[in-house]
């Protein structure tokens, strides 16, 4: 990652900490590969990531005591409000940055965008968000307090994701990076934390990580599934 | 290396259409400069902003509001700011064209 997308990225987080908007939101995607690093405190956990899409996920209902324009609030730093597709989903472009807001898809599978006013933007429903949002950690990087999904959470949901991309590059990095943070927790033994979030899942959520996790050969993975379980310890 | 290349299309691709979305806010955002001109000792504000060839003046009046002088000043600055991207954009979509096409230009 180059270090202009990096000072940009802390920018954007420091501002949305001032606002106080950070609290209410979740960072997902693969931010979350580098900002573990905070969570594991691990001098070989490699934090390499190579992308310009930054995500919230917003928790339904928005928690936002006050009313921010988050496109003024950043169009200083050469921010373009930009609305994807034919629905008006906002995202915020840069060269070097691209900021995206999601929120839980539930009920039926629609693709109208959801309105949050408090934020004045229009956020993208997208399935399987709220098991990030129910199982989150929280790391402070230079005074700033960001809300990350667990990294099991983080690994599981790209091991359910990465099968369903059609852009075979982000299906490339949706593994490796999952495949990074799972070993680093096994590496920080906690085997335990990743079968507890696990059954936490929907059957058929499970079921279906096991079938992508058997199609790339992940028998490593497979057998640390497929313990007793035991509850988390955190 | 049919992977590597995919990246690198997706990435000119939206450097385009991040370039024409830039161009395309400039010419809806204000320009120009107030100018200040003392005509037999009194002081006149006009908007100067140039038209093709021309600068032209826009009268704006006897005084102009701090707020009206801000938000120009913002305009500029974002102004500049966006011409800035735009310049490091046509860099990007250059040094792309030229990996991928071995010869093609913005």
């Amino acid at each position: 990652m180059e270090k202009k997308t990096f000072n940009l990225c802390f920018e954007v987080l420091k501002r949305f900490e001032k606002e106080k908007i950070l609290k209410h939101v979740v960072l997902v995607g693969s931010w979350c590969v580098y900002f573990y690093k905070y969570y594991f405190e691990s001098e070989e956990y490699s934090t390499y990531i190579r992308t310009k899409d930054m995500d919230f996920v917003i928790p339904i209902p928005p928690k936002f005591n006050k009313e921010i324009h988050i496109f003024d609030l950043l169009k200083d730093l050469g921010f373009v409000e930009e609305y994807k597709g034919s629905k008006g989903y906002v995202k915020l472009d840069h060269p070097d940055l691209a900021i995206e807001f999601l929120v839980s898809e539930r009920g039926r599978a629609h693709d109208k965008p959801y309105p949050i006013p408090q934020l004045a933007i229009n956020a993208q429903p997208l399935r399987f968000l709220d098991f990030l949002v129910d199982n989150t950690i929280k790391i402070k990087f230079e005074g700033v307090k960001i809300i990350l999904p667990h990294p099991a959470a983080y690994a599981l949901h790209k091991f359910i994701i990465f099968k369903r991309r059609k852009n075979i590059d982000k299906h490339d990095r949706d593994i490796e990076g999952a495949l990074r943070v799972f070993r680093e927790l096994v590496h920080h033994n906690q085997k335990n934390e990743i079968k507890g979030i696990f059954n936490k899942m929907h059957t058929k959520w499970q079921k279906e990580i096991i079938r992508n996790l058997k199609s790339i050969n992940e028998t490593e993975i497979l057998g640390i599934l497929k313990i007793n379980s035991v509850p988390p310890s955190k | 290396m049919g992977l590597i290349k995919g990246v690198l299309r997706e990435e000119l691709e939206n450097s385009r259409r991040l370039k024409s979305r830039y161009e395309k806010v400039l010419k809806t955002m204000p320009g120009g400069s107030m100018i200040e001109k003392q005509i037999k000792g009194q002081k006149y504000y006009y908007l100067a902003f140039r038209e093709g060839k021309k600068v032209r003046f826009v009268y704006k009046g006897k005084k102009v509001s701090e707020h009206d002088l801000a938000e120009l000043k913002q305009s500029k600055d974002l102004r500049g700011k966006y011409k800035r991207m735009i310049r490091q954009l046509n860099n990007r979509i250059k040094y792309l064209g030229k990996v991928l096409h071995g010869k093609e230009d913005v």
